[in-house]
């Protein structure tokens, strides 16, 4: 929300107003209370965790597969129940989603910033170099996401900065397409046109004019898309393909507990299920809820 | 007509051939399969031997004209890690995935396509309500997560349901299909169920969105304020134009399940091609994984082009606008 606020070229009022119109309808209210919390817990999660899942010295091999509730070997209780090792299932999801987190929103900014010049240049130059990207865009966008991530990881191996890396390539092509859309709307405004006759440099007009008027529907597509990359690194991980296991994220996490499934101990891949569920789908939400407001003649569009 | 159809013709067969480099560069370059496919202990000579008979001391152009040869006379490479041509592999392995996508597309339309109309005409009631919010949560749901929930609930907790295989396997008109039989059917229930619910929640939000579109047209309210009553105006007006984007969209999406089955079919331990490819994945069993790579990209070119075939006969201004794209 902080850099809708920063971009948003309206004064402090009007933006407040916005807020308070994104925030009328109840599940718009409930879902950012919900990311509010989750995002907080990822934060504070070294202040509030019992544990610290990276540590083994702070939990207890007596205490492992614990059901939620489940009372310690010091006396205090685990709510979310523990794992195979005797490692706190809340302190695991707090770590978890920072990793998660990292991942998804470290590959987004470097997709948006690709796929933000790739769409400026392809409207500003028009022509063939518009069509080639575009046709490469459009090829791209024709595979399923998940198999192009696959594929990346089948090459380049297992690794955080190999899963962040195949999230950019299977996400700059929607931000391509969005801004290549708006930028080309622009380019017929007479800002544009002025800006051109006066004379200014290819770079100058890209950057100062069209750039800042593209920005607030890639704004929209933004939250939209972090939601898709948080689904996809935790599947990936959840396929033994993602993160590795010293650095386990929600999917692991899930993938981990999903062993114990069969015998009936839900609570290890189930309340990390539910953390990403809920996070995933409070995005969700929330974008829709964007989308809608900034793009009127859209509504109800997927 | 004929030059437009032409012209994406060629275009897919150049896709075909740029993915074939792309992929086998990609593929080829990384990793040594050597590594992973031979056991620690064995000798420098095993080791040799090995790639002598993977072929893989050949310099990587020679290695990729090999492979191109192959291709066109349908082999494909031998799988590294079976010892037969992967396409053979491939072919084995389809029905089972087809078998799936197919079950899954049925379960998607029936329940998609009457809930996106409804949500789109009565955007009022509380089923249209229903179908949008349970949109949302589909569509936010990842994959494996619908999986690990009915596995929980139907398999684990209710133990009506297996969770894992493909069931007794029967021999109809020469293909293998575990659909003959009724234990066939509780086998494919699961993995079924969770790859339609996601296909659910796309059809709803396109239906409505593109029914919703339609709707609002000009030529709807004409036929309204010229008297046409409400249910012929939503068969002959509504439908006939709000429905082709939805075709369209299903035969792209009926792709996308072949290639998203392979969470699924993980999970459940489906023996398709999706397993294939992961498994393939693990074992760097490079043959398999650009011959499975090829063929999805095959599967792709030849849906879009069928896709671009049926739009320029359902709607004449696809062709003009298509001849500068």
């Amino acid at each position: 929300m902080t850099a809708a606020d920063d971009l948003a070229p309206a004064p402090a009022t009007r933006t407040s107003a916005l807020l308070a119109q994104i925030a009328r309808p109840w599940p718009v209210r409930v879902a950012m209370a919900l990311l509010a919390t989750i995002l907080l817990g990822a934060a504070l999660a070294p202040l509030i965790a019992p544990q610290d899942p990276f540590d083994p010295a702070t939990f207890d091999l007596f205490d492992n597969l614990l059901p939620p509730g489940g009372r310690a070997a010091s006396g205090g209780r685990y709510w979310f129940g523990t794992d195979e090792q005797g490692r706190d299932i809340f302190s695991a999801i707090l770590y978890g989603l920072r990793i998660s987190l990292l991942v998804a929103v470290t590959s987004a900014a470097v997709a948006i910033t690709i796929g933000v010049i790739i769409g400026l240049v392809s409207a500003y130059a028009g022509g063939r170099v518009d069509a080639l990207l575009m046709r490469i865009v459009d090829i791209k966008l024709s595979f399923p996401t998940i198999l192009i991530a696959l594929v990346l990881v089948a090459v380049l191996g297992r690794g955080l900065d190999k899963t962040i890396f195949a999230l950019i390539v299977t996400q700059w092509a929607y931000y391509a397409r969005t801004v290549r859309g708006v930028a080309l709307a622009e380019m017929g405004k007479n800002y544009i046109e002025a800006a051109r006759v006066g004379g200014y440099g290819f770079r100058r007009i890209l950057l100062v004019h069209l750039l800042p008027n593209c920005l607030a529907p890639v704004l929209a597509v933004v939250a939209l898309q972090v939601g898709g990359a948080i689904a996809l690194e935790s599947t990936l991980s959840f396929l033994g393909l993602g993160v590795p296991v010293t650095k386990p994220s929600l999917g692991l996490l899930i993938a981990n507990g999903f062993t114990f499934v069969m015998s009936g101990r839900y609570w290890i891949s189930v309340f990390p299920g539910l953390a990403l569920i809920l996070l995933v789908i409070s995005i969700t939400v929330l974008s829709d809820r964007v989308r809608e407001i900034l793009r009127p003649s859209e509504r109800g569009a997927g | 007509m004929a030059a437009f159809l032409f012209s994406r013709l060629l275009q897919g067969l150049l896709v075909l051939f740029v993915m074939s480099l792309l992929v086998f560069t990609s593929v080829f370059a990384i990793g040594n399969p050597v590594d992973v496919l031979i056991a620690a202990e064995a000798t420098q000579e095993d080791r040799e031997a090995m790639i002598l008979r993977l072929g893989l001391d050949q310099p990587l152009v020679v290695q990729y004209f090999i492979f191109l040869k192959g291709l066109l006379s349908g082999d494909g490479g031998r799988s590294f890690a079976h010892d037969v041509p992967a396409v053979s592999l491939i072919a084995a392995r389809f029905p089972a995935t087809l078998e799936l996508a197919l079950v899954a597309m049925v379960m998607a339309v029936t329940a998609g396509l009457p809930l996106g109309l409804i949500a789109a005409m009565r955007p009022r009631s509380w089923i249209a309500r229903m179908a949008l919010g349970y949109s949302t949560l589909g569509f936010s749901v990842p994959t494996f997560g619908v999986a690990i929930t009915l596995i929980l609930v139907f398999a684990v907790g209710l133990g009506w349901l297996p969770s894992s295989g493909r069931g007794p396997v029967t021999q109809v008109l020469g293909f293998p299909t575990s659909l003959a039989t009724a234990a066939g059917w509780q086998y494919i229930a699961l993995p079924a169920t969770t790859l339609a619910i996601f296909k659910i929640a796309l059809l709803i939000r396109i239906v409505h969105a593109s029914t919703r579109e339609v709707i609002a047209a000009d030529f709807v309210r004409f036929a309204r304020a010229k008297g046409v009553p409400d249910g012929r105006v939503n068969t002959h007006h509504v439908l006939r134009n709000s429905l082709i984007p939805v075709v369209t969209v299903l035969a792209l999406e009926f792709g996308g399940l072949l290639a998203f089955a392979v969470v699924t079919e993980t999970i459940f331990a489906w023996p398709g091609v999706g397993r294939l490819l992961l498994e393939s994945i693990t074992l760097l069993d490079r043959p398999v994984i650009v011959a499975y790579l090829m063929a999805t990209v095959l599967v792709f070119v030849t849906i879009n082009f069928i896709v671009d075939a049926l739009y320029a006969v359902l709607d004449p201004r696809v062709r003009v606008a298509g001849s500068d794209r």
